[in-house]
């Protein structure tokens, strides 16, 4: 009873803060992985079973949903395991009876990812990636100083399709205002009354999402050219408008 | 929709969409840099209220304000019903037809019920629920004598049963004027008014005052509770009739074999239909205890009865 009690205690701190969670995670890490071997009818292999991750992301929702007052924790989080097990395997359902590219070849004969003509090179890939890689850690530095982490940005980000419109216009504006960035950049300061005023933003709005702002803006300025590029889409329809 | 991996935890990833969004999904064994379509996002949490102290404690308050609310609904309530349901008081109109009118604390009519049948003819179709106990009487005259049963030189009474003296004295005085003004242009008739309870009953001592008030009159037995009074005509026969204590008794029990003793009311009766003996008991004695006697048993009559034979 006491154990359950301080659970409880644990998951409630582990709801702010994501390190505390990802602890949590690893503590009842063997406690998600019979979950999955329950559901599976197979103890899941490291490495390899995409149900695990799906088991560990079920448990983070279950940390951020649970309410002291619905009862213990561990059963609600086995309950949302489950669930999110079952979804999943729905979802991969659609894609039965498809051969995997990836699926191991019969014997003597090449894997069948490797008969296809790629258009995807693949050791251009791999450049791609370790150059997408180097900006997003330049990035993530950059973003410390500023006292902000990927994961408060992922928490702080909008939810609402309106909402998310109206920081975009935020950082549009401050995408044409370059001296508006050298600004942000040197003081370490959200420029929130020019932004406001410049894009016709409400105040409050940008405040809420203040952390997603500064991850925005930094995005913006010098050195992020593949991050921008995977936004085009999100610029280009800033410009049309 | 693509994403591009930004951080990789044990447990989670943090993608970055295309639209800007940063979402957190699971790690399936994902690298940072890499781009990735259908990854498995987390859900948002569900939003519902946390009880916290403050709604707790308002919790508290409202539900004990809800109880208190409650209780001064019951107990006025039950005040109320006390007051406006049950019966408190009887009143027994005779004319022939006899009506019990039950009232409430506040003296309004709350049941009607005949005691006997013309009783219960005199009020088919009539609904005096809620009214005061007047309208209910004077329309219940109104009545009697559209139907019949009542005309010039008849006789009403009243027995009144109330655990209270000055609620009977006020009934009382009421009664009399009200029904002596509602009857002015049209008849002349006697209207005698009773206690229906045997402690009232039994000293008539008590209301005689109260009655007297209203008309001074001889009283004519004073032995049994009933004062009857009469309107100017029926009073230059009141003398007529000496009744001492002891002849009413018989006269009371004979009065069907020995109708012929006031051949003024005789008359009287006569014109309005109603049988000579019946009209003749009830003005020798006390006409409910008559009627009671005939048609069925009612206490008040008995009790009178019952202090005429000691």
């Amino acid at each position: 009873m006491k154990k359950e009690h301080e659970l409880s205690e644990e998951v409630y701190r582990a709801k702010d803060d994501m390190e505390a969670a990802d602890q949590l995670i690893s503590a009842y890490l063997p406690f998600i992985r019979s979950e999955t071997a329950r559901f599976l009818g197979r103890p899941p292999q490291e490495g390899r079973d995409d149900e695990l991750s799906i088991a560990m992301i079920a448990f983070h929702e279950a940390i951020q949903g649970y309410s002291r007052s619905r009862g213990a924790f561990l059963s609600y989080a086995a309950m949302l395991i489950k669930s999110r097990l079952i979804d999943y395997r729905r979802r991969e359902k659609r894609h039965q009876g498809q051969l995997s590219l990836d699926s191991p070849p019969a014997e003597d004969e090449p894997a069948l990812a490797d008969t296809l003509a790629g258009d995807r090179d693949h050791s251009e890939e791999i450049v791609m990636r370790s150059a997408t890689r180097a900006e997003i850690e330049e990035l993530s530095a950059q973003m410390k100083l500023f006292g902000v982490s990927l994961t408060d940005v992922a928490d702080n980000c909008p939810r609402q399709q309106r909402t998310l419109a109206a920081c975009r216009r935020a950082m549009q504006f401050a995408a044409e205002n370059p001296s508006l960035l050298d600004d942000f950049l040197r003081t370490r300061r959200l420029p929130i009354a020019a932004l406001c005023e410049g894009s016709g933003v409400e105040r409050k709005t940008l405040e809420r999402h203040r952390k997603y702002l500064v991850a925005l803006l930094l995005i913006c300025t010098n050195g992020y050219e593949l991050i921008r590029g995977h936004l085009k889409q999100v610029l280009k329809g800033g410009t049309a408008r | 929709m693509k994403y591009i991996v930004m951080e990789c935890h044990n447990s989670y990833a943090v993608l970055l969409d295309e639209e800007g969004r940063f979402v957190k999904a699971a790690s399936l064994h994902y690298e940072v840099g890499q781009t990735v379509e259908n990854p498995i996002l987390m859900h948002d949490a569900p939003v519902f209220s946390e009880p916290r102290r403050q709604q707790k404690l308002f919790r508290i308050l409202t539900g004990t304000a809800a109880a208190l609310a409650a209780c001064l609904v019951l107990v006025f309530g039950l005040h109320f019903y006390q007051g406006h349901m049950t019966v408190y008081s009887s009143i027994l109109l005779s004319i022939n037809p006899a009506v019990r009118m039950d009232l409430n604390r506040e003296g309004e009519v709350i049941e009607l019920a005949g005691a006997n049948e013309d009783g219960v003819l005199l009020l088919e179709g009539y609904d005096g629920e809620g009214k005061s106990r007047l309208t209910v009487t004077e329309e219940l005259i109104g009545r009697a004598i559209d139907m019949g049963f009542l005309s010039e030189g008849g006789r009403i009474s009243f027995s009144i049963d109330t655990p209270d003296e000055v609620l009977f004295q006020e009934y009382g005085l009421e009664l009399r004027e009200g029904v002596t003004a509602y009857l002015a242009e049209r008849f002349t008739v006697t209207i005698e008014i009773t206690a229906g309870r045997e402690e009232s009953a039994a000293e008539p001592s008590a209301e005689d005052p109260a009655e007297t008030e209203v008309q001074p009159q001889e009283t004519l037995s004073p032995a049994s509770s009933a004062v009857p009074e009469t309107t100017a005509p029926a009073a230059t026969q009141a003398p007529t009739i000496p009744s001492p204590p002891p002849a009413t008794q018989p006269s009371a029990t004979q009065a069907p074999t020995a109708p012929a003793t006031t051949p003024a009311g005789d008359s009287g009766y006569g014109d309005s239909g109603y049988e000579p003996p019946d009209g003749d008991s009830s003005y020798e004695e006390q006409p409910e205890g008559d009627s009671a006697y005939e048609p069925e048993p009612e206490d008040s009559g008995d009790s009178a009865y019952g202090d005429d034979d000691d």
